[in-house]
This record gives structure tokens, sequence and C-alpha cells, in this order.
């Protein structure tokens, strides 16, 4: 009794909202539901390769992708550089210090330092750099997503320092370092075929994740992104909240195949590093 | 020499966040180019604490919303994740756990706005716990699963040997090695409830005024004097967190 109490429990807050959402999603989509309806038909979902979604969802890899490799090039930069600096309690405990600003609250101070009328362009123009706020380039709102770039580099680069930091140790690399440079190894072997691959192999589910979560990243892409293409959970949102009500189904596609390639990679990453540990 | 200034670059980068919210929160007039020479005030402090910018009232829901969902999501998540690993055995069950959290939560908002909608509860602060749970019970579920072993199972089991009930199980066998982890838990659920903004915005349809909201709102209001002050109490919280543990702050829910 117990056990199909927990296991109905379970599926009544985690599984049946999701399957609900995602087939009455499913079924607008399609025409099956929805004011406007007029018949089940696969033109909306036609629409979605030919139009905003197939950029959006290019631009949204991209951000995802750049921002989790900036990161990480940072992050591995800086464990191979500056490592000994982070046994001091001290400094270590600095790093968590980004982890406690929300997604929202990074956006406003990016574009408070990075923006045209910001604090980077008003020192610039203070400096005698630049003559006035027309000769500093766009870095927020920008259409490369250099300010999203920067806001998510920010949030993660700690986090992927911290992991690393933390898989150094639990890896022994230091030691692996001494054994390999007795055996006649030098430094760039070192870390290019024996410690880069351990860590890499440790961090890579979480590389996956976080490039996962940045292509649904919203506040952050909503505050400093450009109004096209856009990223894919501010074009879902903006579809949906327009007045022109024959987007909504386009909308409901957008989130349908958005939620499907979640839902396919975490269930691949998941069975495929069942038995490893990532943090 | 070189590293030593680099790391004190990166380490001032960590810094110079905070150090621009809290200029922000107390300057006026902050008119392009200056940069210093314009007036200070503690005014915008002082209508944050007298009410009149309406922040106060949103610390308090932001609080009162991020308690109750970090409470229930932790409970909830134990004795799910408790079931889960004791009665099942198929992997399945773990892996959708993961679903409703991979998802943004402002996409699965508007694929649940339907149901929200019909059950009346789009625009209230119900309705934003009630979303909120749907992420922060399965992030609970994913945290507990790995605490869940044979060591525990034996001690349940001797309790139950010696007479003990399903209550006597929780308090002599479970609580004393899960405490430290359901406190870890139900801070990181407050801050997955404290920084969320997109499901909080989408299901509170803008009724629902949490701190997250306010930040938004003061920056579309072209008001970054008000946008910091709310971004500052925003961060302190996770401050105090830190101060006091950082286990709280960093998530280690991801066992693959």
């Amino acid at each position: 009794m117990a056990k199909k109490l927990i296991i109905a429990l379970f599926i009544l807050v985690c599984l049946l909202p999701l399957g609900l959402s995602l087939g009455y999603s499913f079924l607008y989509s399609i025409g099956g539901a929805g004011l406007l309806s007029s018949g089940l038909t696969l033109q909306h979902w036609g629409d979605l390769f030919r139009g905003e979604f197939l950029s959006s969802m290019l631009y949204s890899l991209w951000i995802g992708l750049a921002s989790a490799a900036i990161a990480l090039m940072l992050a591995l930069t800086v464990l191979f550089t500056l490592r000994r600096h982070f046994e001091s309690p001290g400094i270590y405990r600095l790093l968590f210090l980004p982890l406690t600003i929300p997604p929202i609250v990074v956006a406003f101070v990016i574009l408070q330092i990075y923006s045209g009328s910001g604090i980077l362009s008003r020192l610039m123009v203070q400096s005698g750099v630049i003559g006035g706020i027309r000769r500093f380039p766009a870095l927020v709102q920008d259409p490369y997503g250099i300010g999203i770039l920067l806001a998510h580099v920010f949030i993660v680069f700690p986090f992927f320092l911290l992991v690393l930091l933390n898989l150094y140790q639990h890896e022994k690399l230091d030691e692996i370092e001494r054994v390999a440079s007795s055996l006649g190894a030098d430094a760039t072997t070192i870390r290019f075929r024996l410690q880069l691959p351990i860590l890499m192999k440790g961090l890579f589910p979480l590389l996956i994740l976080y490039i996962i979560f940045f292509m649904g990243a919203y506040e952050i892409p909503l505050l400093l992104g450009q109004s096209s293409p856009q990223m894919i959970s501010v074009l879902i949102l903006e579809k949906l909240q327009r007045f022109n009500l024959g987007d909504i189904p386009v909308a409901y596609s957008m989130a349908v195949w958005y939620a499907a390639i979640c839902i396919i990679t975490i269930s691949y990453l998941l069975m495929r590093f069942r038995n490893r540990g990532a943090l | 020499m070189s590293r030593r200034v680099a790391l004190g670059i990166l380490l001032l980068s960590f810094i110079i966040p905070f150090g621009v919210l809290i200029y922000l929160s107390v300057s006026t007039q902050w008119y392009y180019p200056t940069l210093v020479s314009h007036p200070f005030t503690l005014s915008n402090w002082t209508s944050f604490f007298d009410g009149r910018t309406g922040l106060l009232e949103s610390t308090g829901l932001s609080i009162f919303i991020s308690l109750m969902v970090s409470t229930i999501a932790t409970l909830c998540g134990f004795f799910i994740s408790r079931g889960m690993v004791y009665y099942t055995t198929n992997r399945w069950w773990l892996v959708s756990a993961y679903f409703p959290y991979v998802i943004a939560p402002v996409v699965l908002a508007v694929m649940l706005n339907y149901y929200f909608l019909q059950l009346g509860l789009s625009g209230t602060v119900f309705g934003v716990m009630s979303a909120q749970l749907l992420i922060t019970i399965p992030y609970a579920v994913i945290l507990f699963h790995g605490f869940w072993n044979r060591n525990i199972l034996n001690f349940e089991n001797l309790v139950a040997t010696l007479g003990g009930g399903f209550i006597h199980k929780i308090k002599h066998a479970i609580l004393p090695s899960a405490r430290g982890l359901l406190t870890v838990c139900f801070f990181q659920c407050f801050l997955i409830s404290w920084f969320e903004y997109g499901l909080t915005q989408f299901i509170g349809i803008g009724k629902v005024e949490t701190l997250t909201i306010m930040v938004y709102r003061f920056v579309a209001e072209s008001n970054p004097y008000l946008a910091a002050l709310a971004g500052t109490v925003l961060i302190i919280p996770p401050l105090l967190l830190l101060f006091v543990n950082r286990k709280f702050i960093i998530r280690k829910g991801w066992s693959f």
C-alpha cells in the first residue's frame, strides 16, 4: 500500500503535470485544441522549419555551446595556472560569490556595465578613449550575444572551476603528474594526454547539462539579447503573448519540440553515464 | 607576479557586481557620462524600509513563497525518493525525475498554463508556489536519491525489530543520518525558488510580485537605482547562506 502511495505521489507531482502539459501543447500544435482550431493539421509543425524556430534553435545552440566552451577554457586555464592559490580557504570561498547572484541580477549588472550608457562606456569617455556614446561598441543586445555570453560565463565559470578543483584532488592528478614526470613525460604531455582527458571525462555530463540549461535561458537573453534571432524561450513567450492569435499554435509546437529535445538528451545522458560520478 | 595580477583581476571580477549593485542603490541622477560626480542618497533605502516602493512587501512575499516551497519540496522529495529507492528497481523512475527540472521553467510554465487557468491558479501566490514545486520536488527527489542505501535500511529494520513504528524509524534510524542533507536540500530549494523569474512571471501574470519580478519591472521602467536596490536585497539571503555553509550554495544533485 505504502509503495503504491509513494509511486502515485511521484507520478502526481512530477510526471502527471509534465505529461498533461506536453499532451495539451502537442494537441494545440496540431490543431486539436484551442479556440481558433479548425481541425487537425501539421501546418504549424511544417512552418517551424521554415521560419524563426530554426534560426532561434541555432542561435540558442550557439549561445549554449559558446558559453560552455568559454567557461570551460577559462576554468581549465585558471586550474592549470593558478591552482595553488585556491588552496587558501579565503580565496577558495570567493569562488562561491558569483553563485549567490540570481541570473536576472547578473543580467542587470552586465547591462549596467557593458551597455552604451554603462560604466565601461562612461569610464572610456571620462578617460578620453572614446568621444561619446556612439563610439562605444555594442556589447549587449548585439548580434553575437556577447552580453548573454558574458553573463553565462560569469555564472558558470566559478562552478566549473570548483568542480575541476574537486576532480583534480579526487583523481589525485598531482600524484599522476609526479609519476609521469619521473617517467620522463614533459609538461605538455602531462597536461594534454593525462590530466585533461581525466578532467574532461568527469566534467562532460555537466558540460552537456549546462549547454541545455543555457539553450533554455530566459531572463538573461530577455534583458541582454537582441530582437532577432531570439533565444528559444524568449521566442516561445513572444509568440504566445503576441496579439496575433495565429501564432499561439506555433508557440506550442516550438515548446513541444524544445521539451522533446531536452527530455531525449537528458535520458541519453543519464543512461549513458549511469555508472559515473559527475561531481 | 603576473599570476598574482591575473588572480587579482579574476577575484575582482567576482566582487564588482556586488559593488555595482550597492553603488547604484545609493545613487540618483546618474546621467551619462557622469561616473562618480552625481548625487548620492540613501532615499532609495529609506523608501524600501518605509514601504513606498513596494519592495518590502515583495521581500516578505518572496520569503514566504521560498520558505513554503522549500519546506514542502524537501519533505515530499525526501519520502518520494525513499519510496523510489526501496520499492522500484527500474532506473527510468529516477531518469523521469530529471524531466521537469531540465526543461526551461518558463517553457514548462507555458505548457502548464492551460491547466493553471482552468484551476484558477494563474495570478495567485498558491499558483506560483504550485508551479515552483513542480521543479523543486523533482530536484529534491534527485538530491535524496543517493542518500538511501543498505545501511539506512538496516537501521530501519533494526528499529522495526525492536518494536518501533514508522515515526520511530524516522526519529531514530533516518533523521540522525539525514539531518545534514535535509538542511542542504531545504536551502537549495529555497534558492531555486528565490532565484526564479520566468515561471513566476508567467504563472503569476505579473500579479505575484516577488523580488525577481520587481528587478525586471524596475529595469523596464528605466529605474536602475531601485532595480539595484531590489538586486541587493535578492543577494542577501544567498550571501548569508554562503557565510553559514557553502554547501547550501552549490548544487550537487547531478548524480550520473
